[in-house]
């Protein structure tokens, strides 16, 4: 019964691949000749093939005015006056906001805080795929220094994002496996971190790995070929980070 | 880096894709409009990845993201389904291309969600069934599967009706 069943998927997967053109030579070979045996999978090949030929006829275009639009985002809508009370309360929040800036952040530089903050959220961008001339790398970069690839390992990527901090790029890949929510890997372009408030945590074929304490979370900092990187996790321990880590280091 | 004069140039397949996500001409300018203002307010650096993956998946995320705010707003008034223009308004499109075609986009927006989304990544937005995977963050094999599901459907529910002597819902370019 399992065995049918598993056969009947194989070949619905074919027949769908057969029926957009992307099956393989191989596979087309071997499917024609079951197709011309079997009228029941003619009528499933010919209904697929139906449906690819609809979808494909479609002739509908945008709008001109729609194409002139996505390229000239509307205004946003002029804002309310504040009033003085919420004047006051603006210029003392942002009279804070620079004097912790001006504390927590080098001057000029990213700071490794905010750095340890973006692995530790989400990345709404597509997760990368495994780099075409390098399987051992994933297709995303900073200054050249690629990021790894860990699906031997059971660690698939998720999500990406790409921000920039006091002038400097922050690329950060996420990576899920099972028993694992999420771990944030950030590279930071440009000029290497200062770091503070860390402990050394172990040393890996000569390269140092730093600890942050950060409100349960487990954060990883190390430097690959002078740059930064973060590797942090609410789930993962500080030694599965290093072992991670020292795969791409 | 993003360009946007770049990704303007998808801007047509983009349209198709979101008017089968969400049934409605109406809501797929508004979709589409939205999915590149997204975009473009955060540049970003795309390596191994193409760009017409990368706006598919803005425009899942931004879909769902606009019908979870949506379903915690009030419904104030709905268009009467006869204001709804059938053809986009685009003087290269015929009528009669047009109006086959948002027969064949109403359909597709019937569909499950997931079949939905395989089903445009796929034969609409024309992403390979990896690239398609990614965009939607599933698997490959998974893909596959909706994509035969969401064939077999949409074929199914389209299918001509001879039978009783009407002439078939859709006129099809090549047939």
């Amino acid at each position: 019964m399992i065995l049918r069943t598993n056969r009947k998927a194989a070949e619905q997967a074919a027949i769908t691949r057969l029926a957009d053109g992307s099956a393989t030579e191989a596979e087309r070979a071997q499917l024609e000749a079951a197709v011309a045996r079997s009228p029941e999978l003619a009528a499933e090949l010919a209904e697929q093939r139906r449906a690819v030929a609809m979808l494909a006829s479609l002739e509908v275009g945008a709008p001109a005015s729609l194409h002139q639009r996505v390229l000239a985002p509307e205004p946003r809508p002029a804002r309310r006056r504040p009033r003085p009370t919420s004047r006051i309360a603006i210029v003392t929040v942002v009279l804070i906001a620079l004097l912790v800036f001006a504390i927590a952040r080098p001057v000029g530089h990213a700071n490794v805080r905010s750095v340890v903050a973006i692995a530790l959220a989400t990345g709404d961008g597509v997760p990368p795929g495994v780099s075409p001339h390098d399987h051992t790398l994933l297709g995303v970069a900073i200054d050249r220094v690629a990021f790894p690839n860990w699906t031997a390992r059971g660690w698939r990527t998720s999500g990406s994002r790409l921000d920039t901090l006091g002038g400097q790029h922050v690329e950060t890949v996420y990576y899920t496996a099972e028993g694992y929510e999420r771990v944030g890997y950030a590279i930071v372009g440009g000029a290497a971190l200062r770091i503070t408030g860390a402990r050394r945590a172990a040393t890996r074929a000569g390269v140092s790995y730093w600890t942050i304490p950060d409100r349960g979370a487990s954060v990883v900092t190390w430097r690959r070929d002078g740059h930064t990187c973060v590797l942090a996790s609410r789930h993962a321990s500080v030694s599965a980070l290093i072992a991670l880590a020292a795969v791409s280091a | 880096m993003l360009d946007p004069h770049s990704l303007a140039a998808h801007t047509d397949r983009l349209y198709r894709a979101a008017w089968a996500l969400c049934g409605s001409p109406h809501d797929a300018e508004d979709l589409v409009q939205e999915t590149f203002a997204r975009v473009l307010a955060r540049p970003r650096i795309l390596r191994g990845e193409n760009e017409l993956a990368y706006l598919m998946h803005a425009l899942r995320n931004t879909f769902l993201s606009d019908r979870r705010k949506a379903a915690r707003r009030p419904l104030i008034v709905s268009a009467a389904i006869e204001d709804l223009p059938l053809a986009a308004s685009d003087p290269r499109t015929a009528p009669e291309a047009a109006l086959a075609a948002s027969e064949v986009l109403a359909a597709v927006s019937q569909l499950d969600e997931s079949f939905r989304l395989a089903l445009i990544a796929v034969d609409i937005v024309g992403l390979s069934y990896a690239e398609a995977a990614r965009a939607l963050g599933t698997r490959e094999a998974t893909i596959t599967t909706r994509l035969y599901r969401a064939r077999q459907r949409l074929a199914r529910q389209l299918a001509p009706t001879d039978r009783e002597g009407t002439t078939p819902t859709v006129r099809l370019r090549d047939e």
